[in-house]
């Protein structure tokens, strides 16, 4: 490993994706680099088909790269197989998505710790709870996802996210299921990682009032990088510049 | 995590349970039928330490071993020999003999126990028996019973042996079945004698006396000790066990069979179900290989969970079917069901395997969820058809098919087994093809409807998920592919023998054995006026045995096959041991059997019984005889036959169709529950509950229909091609027999079944609320 010479949790180098094969080709990513360094709150926002998805899944190792390459902690992914990816997904990468975060049989501790399990490693005695009373849910432990409010069963994810210290938080449209209190809490969550624990997070999303809670907004139109907006100072002015994007 | 995912998804979990249960279970309970079925000492010669058996001969085939009987000579020698070794105490020479008791002038009991009921007063040393009441047989005519008939010493008993009817005078009751007479009748009844028992010195260990024999019987004969003497059990038992066995073989192949494939089935679409969820754990860090691994501990808890009652279910069942065993003529009589340690152990080791096969494709194909899947909000079904599933289908079907080809040259005993294997091979073809077929299908039935939104919802709902129409189906298909198959081929091959047999018989009328009796006695068959053959059997130097019938002809007539020449002398041993010089008349190339003189074969055989006569002239009436039709004689011995076919028709029917039907109605519930979130949305789309079940039911339907096109697809070429089989070995055209009742009924059964399976979650639209809040959130 390289950890020397880089100081970036995420690079995405020159990458581009396609979809579809010959003239049914569409172009999601085109030639896209972008580094998000250690303990930052990065926004990606783009309008509908902009490619800002197909970014996160790329950057995550969820997904494969026609061209280009992506390095996350310094490990460059490209030549990685399934099972190299996936160990490296599971130690060095959280993910939040929109909906569906939870293994409906397990209770939200056994949720949080599954990253571990699957790690074959076991939690530190009281890590589990301590974790998920970072997110507020102490006493929830022992309830099944089908127990838990919406809000609550994204921030279980959250903190599942979190028990592994990853290099980086993928957050994929992560209120885009919740109501206005329930968001607010959530991205509560992420800025409080970023900040307490330096934590890096990258989040897709489509409302600038999430987007504002993020140290830099990147604007994703046609599968490129397109505007870039630094220390936002509200969500004003991310809507703006969202609305010019989308009349362009 | 494997628990607590059982735990939670016990429903889905619930036919494979069902199915490794109940097939744990008929696989512990046949193991135990299975080990309680091997040879026996007989209880009437239990008693002697040491056996000496007649010299043996295996046949070159593989069949089963036969013993040549000893002359009158020989045995007068080798008892006078081993009567004085140490240890011996008496060598009583075994001479059983067919008598039955005649209640109201018609032979009464078990005809075919009768055959060796009867016994010489000396072989009652080699057994433990305490006396009743009254003395010993000393003269002909004397006989000693057992106390539970009821007779007091002195009564009459009217009895019919392979001589003719007689009556008995009861000098003495002992405490065990048998009619034991003096040893002069006994020799006289008897044919040779095959086996010595010997009764031992208290303290004297049988093989250290057997191990003194060898030299002293220089060839003529085998010591047996302990389990060994076995072997000495009749022969009509060791057949009738044969058939046992080949029951319960079967059983167990069909239910592994049925049981792997419902266990596949349910599995596969279990894995198709449950995809968002594999999906997201190889997004949080599962590699391929857990979630495989996480997919098989569960199946293996679930084999464990339904193995352990299922094994001690079967073993507990077990000897309950002792009973109907015996009585259809399965296992001998006297046959008892214990507990053998190994058979439940067996049998939960099958139930593992059985699981963790039929998870083990749906495994592999779990483990290639990605874990992008996670994401995709309405996650559309997978393509139907993958390339693994049209080149294991393919394949399977190009198998199948060339085990079927191999019929017509196959042999009789071997033919049941090619159909049941190429079907099997067949159906698993079908089932893999099956969603191929499903959307034309679909798009023809709905056509009269296709204006409507019922036709509609149907046609567009199975084009989008061909697979969950396709596991639907897939049990169906086996069940009618399996009936249809087996029931067509057997009842077709009934009327081929039918046709065979009446062809052989030109007389109108026959004396037959009546209902209870193995055979005609000599007195009987005297008395007819008319033909008849005496069958027996002789011996060659080698031991080898040939059937030989006792007809009208002067001299020997051999068959070709054995290649003897006319005028030449062959030394035969009969079956009361003596040998003689006879020689060849003529050689026969129709004949399979050596033909004798009546007369000279009677004179050595003096137990072979007769199976008909057929009539010149009028019937005369005799004990144990009964006169019918040529027609009504070959359909007895038909109809005999049958219910045997019937017996393994039924149980192995039983089996597959049970299967299927509870796969059935397990597939569609765990397909209606997962789609309650639609019926909700359809719902509110302003469709009222019974468009909503119509929908289903109507779906539910469509796949039995697709379902037992399939397994006609499967079953009617294959059972043409067995008829071909049987035209070729008769020579005569067969009819070819379409089960059509077995049929209906079976897709009638699973059609219920489908109909109720998909309409019961439905009906519990409360749950369904809050399902689909679940989902939302």
């Amino acid at each position: 490993m390289t950890t020397l010479q880089t100081h970036q949790a995420v690079e995405l180098w020159s990458v581009t994706r396609r979809y579809g094969s010959d003239e049914h080709a569409v172009t999601a990513l085109d030639d896209i680099s972008v580094r998000f360094s250690p303990a930052s709150f990065s926004a990606v926002m783009g309008p509908s088909g902009s490619g800002k998805s197909t970014l996160l899944h790329c950057a995550a190792g969820l997904d494969r790269v026609d061209d280009g390459r992506v390095l996350i902690d310094g490990v460059d992914l490209t030549p990685l197989s399934e099972k190299a990816l996936t160990r490296l997904r599971r130690d060095r990468v959280g993910f939040v998505f929109q909906s569906f975060n939870l293994v409906a049989a397990l209770s939200a501790e056994q949720n949080v710790e599954l990253p571990l399990r699957l790690a074959g490693r076991r939690a530190a005695p009281g890590q589990v709870r301590a974790v998920l009373a970072e997110v507020g849910l102490a006493d929830r432990a022992r309830h099944r996802p089908g127990e838990l409010s919406g809000g609550q069963q994204q921030r279980v994810a959250i903190a599942r996210a979190l028990v592994s210290e990853p290099a980086v938080l993928f957050a994929d449209e992560p209120t885009g299921a919740l109501d206005n209190a329930a968001s607010r809490e959530v991205l509560r969550l992420l800025r409080a990682a970023v900040d307490r624990h330096a934590q890096t997070v990258v989040m897709v999303t489509h409302d600038p009032l999430a987007a504002a809670h993020a140290d830099r907004v990147l604007f994703l139109a046609d599968g490129r990088i397109v505007d870039e907006l630094r220390e936002p100072s509200g969500a004003e002015a991310i809507a703006a510049r969202m609305a010019r994007l989308e009349s362009r | 995590m494997s628990l607590s995912m059982l735990r939670y998804r016990w429903g889905s979990f619930l036919g494979t349970f069902v199915a490794l249960l109940v097939g744990v279970a008929v696989v512990a309970g046949s193991l135990s039928l299975w080990a309680s079925a091997r040879p026996r000492v007989p209880a009437e010669l239990s008693g002697a330490g040491v056996l000496v058996a007649a010299p043996r001969y295996d046949p070159p085939d593989g069949g089963f071993p036969t013993h040549r009987p000893w002359s009158a000579e020989e045995v007068d020698g080798l008892v006078a020999r081993l009567a004085a070794v140490p240890g011996v105490a008496a060598a009583v020479p075994d001479r059983p003999f067919y008598v039955q008791r005649l209640v109201g002038g018609r032979p009464a009991g078990d005809a075919t126990g009768s055959l060796h009921a009867g016994r010489g007063w000396g072989s009652a040393g080699l057994t433990t028996y305490t006396f009743g009441s009254g003395k010993a047989p000393e003269k002909p005519g004397e006989v000693v019973v057992d106390a539970a008939l009821g007779l007091p010493v002195g009564a009459a008993l009217p009895v019919l042996t392979a001589a003719g009817p007689a009556t008995w005078t009861v000098t003495g009751t002992i405490d065990r079945p048998g009619y034991y007479v003096d040893e002069a009748t006994a020799r006289g009844l008897a044919g040779g004698v095959k086996y010595i028992g010997l009764r031992l010195d208290p303290g004297a260990r049988p093989d250290d006396v057997a191990a003194r024999l060898p030299a002293l019987l220089d060839g003529l004969g085998t010591a047996l000790t302990g389990d060994a003497r076995a072997a000495a059990e009749p022969e009509g038992d060791r057949s009738t066990r044969w058939i046992g066995a080949q029951l319960i073989i079967a059983t167990v192949l069909v239910g592994a069979f049925v049981a792997i494939f419902v266990v596949a089935s349910t599995c596969a679409f279990s894995v198709a179900q449950r995809r968002r969820e594999l999906a997201l754990l190889r997004a949080v860090g599962a590699t391929p290989g857990q979630v495989r691994r996480m997919l098989l501990a569960e199946v293996a808890l679930v084999a464990l969970g339904a193995g352990i009652p299922g094994a001690l279910l079967g073993a507990a069942l077990a000897p309950l079917l002792a009973g109907p065993f015996v009585a259809v003529g399965l296992e001998p009589t006297g046959f008892r069901v214990g507990f053998t340690w190994w058979a439940p152990l067996t049998a939960l080791a099958v139930g593992l395997v059985v699981g963790v096969l039929g998870v083990w494709l749906s495994a592999r194909r779990a483990s290639r969820v990605r874990p992008l899947d996670a994401l995709r909000v309405a996650a559309a079904e997978p393509r139907p058809m993958t390339l693994s599933r049209w080149v294991a289908g393919s394949a399977l079907l190009l198998c199948g098919g060339g085990l079927a080809l191999l019929l017509p040259g196959s042999s009789a005993e071997q033919k049941p087994t090619v159909v049941l294997g190429s079907a099997m091979v067949l159906l698993v073809a079908a089932a893999l093809l099956a969603p191929v077929v499903v959307v034309p299908v679909v798009r023809v039935v709905t056509w009269p409807a296709r204006r409507g939104p019922t036709g509609l919802l149907l046609r567009e709902g199975a084009r989008v998920s061909a697979r969950r129409v396709a596991s639907t189906a897939a049990p169906v298909l086996a069940a009618v592919g399996f009936a249809v198959l087996l029931v067509g081929t057997f009842q077709t091959a009934d009327e081929a023998v039918g046709i065979e047999d009446t062809a052989k018989i030109p007389e109108s009328a026959v004396a037959a054995r009546a209902e209870h009796a193995p055979g005609l006695s000599e007195a009987a068959v005297r008395a007819q006026p008319g033909r008849s053959d005496l069958v027996s059997t002789v011996y060659l130097e080698s031991g080898e045995p040939l059937d030989a019938t006792g007809t009208e002809v002067a001299g020997l007539v051999a068959p070709a096959s054995l290649g003897w020449t006319a005028g030449r002398s062959v030394p035969l041993r009969f079956a009361d041991g003596s040998v003689l010089p006879v020689t060849v008349a003529s050689v026969s190339a129709s004949s399979l059997t050596l033909q004798l003189p009546r007369d000279l074969l009677r004179a050595h055989d003096p137990a072979a019984l007769t199976d008909v006569v057929y009539l010149s002239g009028d019937f005369v009436p005799a004990p144990g005889a009964e006169r019918m039709t040529a027609r009504a004689y070959v359909e007895r011995k038909a109809a005999k036959e049958g219910d045997l076919i019937d017996l393994f028709l039924a149980v192995l029917l039983g089996i597959s169709v049970g299967y299927t039907a509870l796969a059935v109605a397990n597939t569609l519930l765990m397909a209606t529950h997962a789609r309650r979130p639609e019926f909700l949305t359809l719902h509110r789309a302003s469709a009222t509950r019974a468009q909503a079940a119509r929908v289903v039911v109507s779906e539910a339907l469509l796949s039995v229909l697709i379902g037992a096109l399939l397994g006609l697809a499967v079953a009617v070429p294959a059972l043409f091609e067995s008829r071909a089989g049987l035209q070729d070995e008769i020579g005569a055209p067969v009819t070819l027999v379409m089960p059509w009742v077995t049929l209906a009924s079976i897709v009638g059964v699973c059609a219920l079944l489908a109909a109720l399976g998909s309409v019961l979650p439905l009906l519990r639209t409360g749950r369904g609320a809050r399902w689909a809040r679940t989902m939302a959130g």
